[in-house]
């Protein structure tokens, strides 16, 4: 899960991007509506998570020209302000959900994953692949019922694949789902992870098309 | 009572009681007249009998009544109603109308009114020639006749006073209407709605009330409007550090130690001082806003103010500070802890919007009734609008990190104790804020 965290207060972002990571998502973070737009152009994110007050444009403002825009990620607003007028302009603007500040954080990734949940079109939160079950709230992959531990970054790879079974993903589109844009990427750092989840959940998980990217395969052989 | 019915009883009462006393004027006067006239016409219809028997050739004594002259005369009269009797003065009965009783003539000369055979009459008696002549109108008649007349002057009288009245309650209605339009649109108003009254159709009047409620609905108006952002900015700027807190503190409970529990430790108190300062800063405009008294205070010198300002400032920011001492003696007439305060939150100010290489200058100095305080940075600057901002509850230029509220505080303790707070560009870059006390 791959999320853009557009907030303007750096000790509020540091605490939320360490929370999402340590529930296994990807986060970037911008500080501006400017940066965020250019953020959505440059990568792929799976959800956007938008605190209403930015320095440059009113967060309001911003939504609002992004469903314009045709942007269909889900948006979930935060915001420090609880007048309930806010709150309805903020769902009418296209947000898909809203959460006051100061929130729980099991909330906000709980919240975070039914949005996912509900983009991808399934309606219970555990993924099912042959006899692999994934449940990204609890972070539990079991394969033919038995417990598998996996990394972040391979739970990550595994559910960005899962999210788009049929479809193959670019290296880049991958790359995009695994890291942000701090992280310095190795060049084979896709493949390792790839190498390790194919050990783990049986070498056909992965499919490597050749010169355009991955796929999602058959589990457990 | 309204104001109409107010109105309506008023006039309506007082038109009634002129016209009723002018209608009942005119009635006495006309009884009088009529009586007058009437009496007037039984004394000329004697006087000429008298005049016409004069002319007659002397009637034989004893002669036949019925076909005598005087009698032909006596019966013109009887077409016009008056009873006649003449007689002479011996008592024989020379003609008598038809109508007339028989003892018409028993009479004093003059008017008179007597009843005869149970019929009163009004009577004129005159002697001439040896001849009495009496002319009389039977009362019951007279007072019908002036019924007659009465009524008639009466049902114009009446109506055009029912008119009046008419015309007085549609005048009233139509003229109080403007007033119902303003009833009506209080009226319906939601009791709590803001919005101005219609000014258009007002009659000269009703214009000053109108517009000085919508002047006044108008100030309410913003004063919500400032309430609202003022608690909405608070909710928002108690809430922000808060969240940083709450979030930070839960991701040290789930990294589990080590090295990034620490960390987010370590934001969490970052996000505790954030919040002391925007609390402190909040209770102290507060005071400095509310009608709270800072007695036992006591006044300092502009020397105390300054040192104490720069003791406040964080220690490794406080060698920043180049302080100008141009002389200033005196104590201030604003109790110690504000003016530290203010002088406090100018340093913060240009310490944080300077570059951390650079010093600021605190410069004091005294006039006549002033100490000043003036500080000058190597910021930004701010543009004539930002300064006009910058007084604003929670406003901050860009990203800046201070809690929005100091200027606003300093501008609260100026204001309060009739000082003077100036912000303004320096001309080689950088603000100066200038804070004057007036002494003590």
């Amino acid at each position: 899960m791959h999320v853009l965290l557009v907030e303007d207060d750096a000790l509020v972002a540091s605490g939320i991007t360490a929370g999402l990571r340590l529930h296994g998502a990807t986060v970037d973070h911008v500080e501006t509506a400017q940066a965020a737009r250019n953020a959505l152009e440059a990568a792929h994110f799976d959800l956007v998570v938008l605190d209403l007050g930015l320095p440059d444009e009113d967060g309001m403002a911003l939504l609002q020209s992004l469903r314009g825009a045709g942007v269909a990620l889900p948006v979930l607003v935060l915001t420090a302000r609880d007048a309930l007028g806010d709150r309805v302009a903020g769902l009418r603007a296209g947000a898909d959900d809203y959460l006051l500040k100061p929130f729980e954080l099991d909330e906000l990734i709980a919240r975070l994953h039914a949005l996912h949940r509900r983009a991808a079109g399934r309606t219970v939160d555990l993924i099912r692949h042959g006899p692999l079950s994934v449940d990204p709230a609890t972070r539990q992959v079991t394969l033919h019922g038995v417990n598998i531990d996996l990394s972040r970054r391979e739970l990550a790879l595994l559910q960005a694949l899962l999210h788009h079974p049929g479809r193959v993903l670019s290296i880049a589109q991958v790359r995009d789902c695994l890291y942000g844009f701090e992280d310095n990427v190795e060049s084979n750092a896709v493949n390792v992870h790839i190498h390790h989840l194919r050990r783990k959940l049986g070498s056909r998980i992965v499919e490597t098309v050749r010169g355009v990217g991955y796929r999602l395969g058959e589990a457990g052989t | 009572m309204t104001l109409r019915s107010r109105l309506l009883l008023m006039i309506g009462l007082s038109l009634t009681v002129l016209w009723s006393a002018a209608s009942v004027w005119m009635l006495i006067d006309l009884r009088h007249e009529f009586r007058g006239a009437l009496d007037e016409r039984l004394a000329a219809s004697a006087r000429m009998v008298a005049n016409l028997m004069e002319q007659l050739p002397q009637a034989p004594q004893g002669s036949q009544q019925t076909s005598s002259p005087s009698r032909r005369v006596v019966d013109l009269l009887t077409q016009d109603g008056v009873a006649c009797e003449v007689r002479l003065l011996r008592g024989d009965v020379l003609a008598r109308t038809h109508n007339s009783p028989s003892d018409l003539g028993f009479t004093a000369t003059g008017y008179s009114t007597r009843t005869i055979q149970g019929v009163r009459w009004r009577s004129y008696t005159l002697d001439q020639g040896g001849i009495r002549i009496t002319t009389a109108d039977r009362v019951d008649r007279r007072t019908a006749l002036l019924k007659d007349i009465v009524v008639a002057t009466a049902v114009p009288f009446l109506i055009a006073m029912i008119g009046s009245l008419l015309v007085l309650t549609l005048g009233i209605r139509h003229g109080l209407a403007p007033l119902g339009l303003v009833r009506r649109a209080l009226a319906d108003r939601d009791p709590g709605a803001l919005q101005r009254l219609p000014e258009t159709k007002l009659p000269g009047e009703l214009h000053p009330l109108v517009s000085t409620i919508n002047s006044l609905l108008d100030r309410i108006q913003q004063a919500m409007e400032r309430e609202r952002r003022f608690t909405g900015d608070a909710a928002h700027e108690l809430r922000t550090p808060l969240t940083a807190v709450k979030t930070h503190i839960q991701v040290a409970c789930l990294a589990n130690g080590g090295e990034e529990t620490a960390s987010a430790l370590l934001h969490a108190e970052r996000g505790v001082l954030r919040l002391q300062s925007t609390i402190e800063q909040l209770l102290m405009l507060t005071r400095v806003d509310g009608a709270q008294p800072f007695d036992g205070e006591e006044a300092m010198g502009a020397a105390d103010i300054a040192a104490m300002a720069m003791e406040g400032v964080p220690g490794g920011q406080r060698e920043r500070i180049r302080l100008r001492d141009l002389g200033a003696s005196g104590k201030s007439s604003v109790p110690g802890v504000l003016a530290v305060t203010a002088v406090r939150n100018i340093l913060d100010n240009a310490l944080r919007y300077s570059p951390p290489d650079k010093q600021v200058t605190l410069t004091i100095a005294a006039s006549d009734e002033m100490i000043s305080f003036a500080v000058d940075d190597c910021g930004p600057g701010m543009s004539e609008s930002e300064c006009m901002h910058s007084l604003e509850r929670f406003w901050r230029k860009g990203r800046g990190h201070g809690s929005g509220l100091g200027l606003s505080i300093v501008a609260a303790i100026t204001d309060r104790y009739g000082g003077n707070f100036e912000l303004r560009p320096l001309p080689e870059g950088g603000m100066r804020a200038r804070i004057a006390f007036p002494l003590a």
